[in-house]
């Protein structure tokens, strides 16, 4: 008899929780879709220690288009440098995550322009759109957390993306529009560097 | 489950001697009582394991749709936009969802307050559902023109003079996301009001309404019942 009761009760307890399993999996499969389908837009970034940065460059598909996913740590007080004098600076007490956007375009006046987030401004000259148009594959571009997450300490300034001409395009540039024109961009073309207030400090970089 | 009580101690001879109450225990399991207990500890496993998985996918996720810009609709009687990331200089973008009933997208260019609506230049209707809205300012013939799309379309197309834009900057707000708004409100997209020239060199945010760029959705008539 008590056997019985064991096994009624048994069997009760494995239908609720077969019940309860099925609409939690179902819920599950559901949320689970919806996460896999974003991380193919945002990527999947990992933090494995929280109170450092993390960058990770995504797949845009699109040429002279660049994105990078970004966590920044509490207290971290984020600096963003740019190669041509612009920059921000970020204080946070809370961490975040954030999606930055780099685009180089001919603007219709054909001038190489720099867009980042919500602001552009000109790359040179109509000479430098002129003398990169259809050569990109003659500069290097190298950017920050392309083929993984790229951790960032909190005492560290960081590339974020780094665009430099061959030296063939700079001889060229020489020999077409003088040294003067190619002066401010033999050691870079365009950069970005990021890091937090203190590292721009202890490396010397803190003018904005 | 079947008990068996045995004597306890003493030789065989001597157990029927012993107290007739001690008796030791010895429980068996039937193959079905087994196979139900081993049912019950794998559902209700499997129901933890999600209980714990789904919570914190749902947690990532709302960081994720924050990245992507995704629109959230968590009422669907309720108006939800966000603002879609900005790809190049020329436009902004919004992503909105409308709930049952009739509206008007409207834009003003002068007369823009802080937080008031202002004189309607040009409006337009616009349908229940979801919709992606985009506002474009180009300068051409030395004017001042403003697009605004409707899901790729034209739907409105205002041109203002060179001395509406004092060209010293501007300053702005408007919905960067919202998840659910009543309808009844209207639904600013962007409110952005130009600086205004001090010297040569120097502009200031200006004090009352002035000109500039408001657009927004506004409800003319709720769902009918």
């Amino acid at each position: 008899m008590p056997n019985k009761w064991l096994n009624t009760i048994l069997f009760i307890a494995a239908a609720i929780g077969a019940l309860l399993a099925y609409r939690a999996g179902k819920e599950h499969r559901q949320v689970l879709a919806k996460h896999t389908r974003l991380e193919a837009r945002v990527g999947r970034l990992s933090i494995r220690d929280p109170s450092k940065a993390y960058v990770l460059a995504l797949e845009t598909g699109e040429e002279l288009h660049f994105a990078w996913r970004l966590y920044i740590p509490a207290d971290f007080n984020l600096r963003r440098k740019h190669s041509d004098g612009f920059g921000s600076r970020n204080a946070n007490r809370t961490a975040y995550e954030c999606m930055w956007r780099l685009m180089l375009r001919e603007n219709d006046d054909g001038v190489l322009q720099v867009f980042f987030n919500n602001g552009v401004w000109d790359l040179g000259d109509r000479r430098m759109a002129d003398l990169l148009r259809g050569r990109w594959d003659e500069v290097r571009i190298e950017s920050l957390g392309a083929a993984a997450a790229a951790e960032v300490d909190t005492d560290e300034v960081a590339t974020l993306i780094r665009i430099v001409m061959s030296d063939d395009l700079k001889k060229e540039a020489q020999q077409r529009f003088g040294e003067s024109f190619v002066k401010p961009y033999e050691t870079v073309l365009y950069q970005v560097q990021i890091g937090s207030e203190r590292a721009f400090k202890e490396a010397g970089l803190d003018e904005l | 489950m079947s008990c068996e009580r045995t004597t306890g101690r003493g030789s065989e001879s001597g157990s029927n001697e012993a107290a007739p109450h001690e008796r030791r225990v010895v429980l068996q399991w039937s193959l079905k009582t087994l196979f139900l207990l081993t049912a019950v500890v794998a559902v209700w496993v499997a129901y933890l394991h999600f209980c714990y998985k789904t919570p914190r996918l749902k947690r990532r996720i709302a960081t994720m749709q924050g990245l992507a810009c995704e629109l959230v609709i968590n009422d669907r009687q309720q108006i939800a936009a966000v603002r879609l990331p900005q790809m190049w200089s020329k436009g902004q973008r919004w992503d909105v969802y409308l709930p049952r009933g009739r509206y008007v997208i409207r834009l003003a260019t002068r007369e823009v307050g802080e937080e008031q609506l202002a004189p309607v230049v040009e409006e337009k209707p616009i349908l229940a559902g979801r919709h992606q809205i985009e506002l474009i300012r180009s300068e051409e013939d030395g004017g001042r023109r403003i697009t605004v799309l409707v899901d790729g379309q034209g739907v409105i197309d205002s041109e203002e003079d060179a001395s509406w834009n004092p060209g010293r900057g501007s300053g702005g707000t408007g919905v960067s996301r919202t998840n659910g708004k009543d309808a009844a409100e209207p639904l600013i997209l962007s409110r952005d009001r130009f600086y205004q020239p001090i010297t040569e060199g120097t502009s200031q945010t200006p004090e009352g309404p002035a000109n500039g760029i408001l657009l927004w959705i506004e409800q003319i008539a709720p769902a009918s019942p």
